[in-house]
């Protein structure tokens, strides 16, 4: 919340909302004044949580980057490509607190992955879970939904609709 | 009075720039394009409030709205995430429960009550 420009209260709320009507409230006997209303809408953002590198960068530049942005006009933000001064940490945590949704590419042990899909289950936050067909998943993420995809040629048209209409049903509750 | 601003941030995509609609739930309104003027409560309602929605949706992006406060014994602001008074939605305002700013989440389970509340202490209405 800014005030004449001046940010004077930020919070993070502890579960997404799940309605997005706005309105105005006013409390007393006496009158109130609201002008210039302004809405400025953005796109819902997209956090991509998966290990840098090989075979992964090829997943997210050949499909989740091409789905995402230019098919669903999302915004897209993995962390490797989010430039700035500040303390990666604190980086991760504001922009996984600011998206709509995360996709977590878990088919690599990776600690920082599963950090980020921690800390995202802990924020309540909508969750897409991608793995390579085969892979066993650690015990405590069994019970949620995964799409496993084949890495291969084939399995790229197949992943991009399965991701698609899980996006597509998380933006149509949310 | 003086006139203060309330930018908040939210979670939509939505058509900006075409004009804002508006339906008053609670409370006596006008409203003439993006202005809304909050007249006091209803007659006898033993509502002491106004509600007015618009048809705005928001997921993400950020609201501004100028506040003129008539009187001390009146607060504002905008309310965010609306669905109905039942369930889950964020208020941004200004000279509420004796502070100048605050954000408060109301979470219909509670019965309404505050269980996100900000401010900062200054003690003195906008």
């Amino acid at each position: 919340m800014t005030v004449d420009g001046v940010r004077v209260i930020e919070s993070v709320l502890a579960q997404p909302l799940s309605g997005h009507q706005l309105g105005l409230l006013a409390f007393g006997p006496a009158k109130v004044d609201f002008s210039k209303l302004r809405v400025q809408s953005a796109s819902p953002r997209v956090f991509v949580a998966m290990q840098f590198g090989a075979p992964f960068d090829t997943l997210y530049q050949e499909v989740i980057r091409p789905l995402v942005k230019d098919q669903l006009r999302l915004s897209l933000i993995r962390m490797d490509e989010v430039a700035g001064p500040g303390i990666i940490f604190e980086d991760m945590k504001q922009q996984l607190a600011e998206a709509q949704i995360v996709i977590a590419e878990i088919t690599a042990p990776n600690q920082n992955v599963f950090y980020e899909l921690g800390y995202a289950h802990a924020l309540n936050k909508p969750t897409i879970l991608l793995a390579q067909r085969g892979k066993e998943l650690p015990f405590d993420i069994r019970s949620y939904r995964v799409i496993f995809y084949d890495d291969s040629i084939g399995g790229k048209p197949a992943l991009e609709r399965s991701l698609r209409k899980h996006l597509e049903a998380i933006l149509g509750e949310t | 009075m003086p006139t203060d601003t309330i930018d908040s941030t939210a979670l939509s995509p939505s058509v900006n720039g075409r004009p804002i609609r508006w339906a008053a739930a609670t409370g006596l309104w006008s409203f003439e394009e993006d202005q809304a003027h909050y007249l006091g409560p209803a007659g006898d309602s033993p509502q002491r409030y106004g509600l007015a929605l618009t048809d705005r949706d928001l997921r993400d992006g950020s609201v501004q709205v100028g506040i003129k406060l008539s009187s001390p014994d009146v607060s504002a602001g905008v309310i965010l995430g609306f669905q109905s008074e039942r369930s889950r939605y964020i208020v941004a305002q200004l000279g509420a429960y004796e502070r100048a700013y605050t954000v408060t989440e109301f979470v219909p389970r509670l019965a309404g009550h505050r269980v996100g509340w900000f401010s900062n202490e200054l003690g003195s209405r906008p």
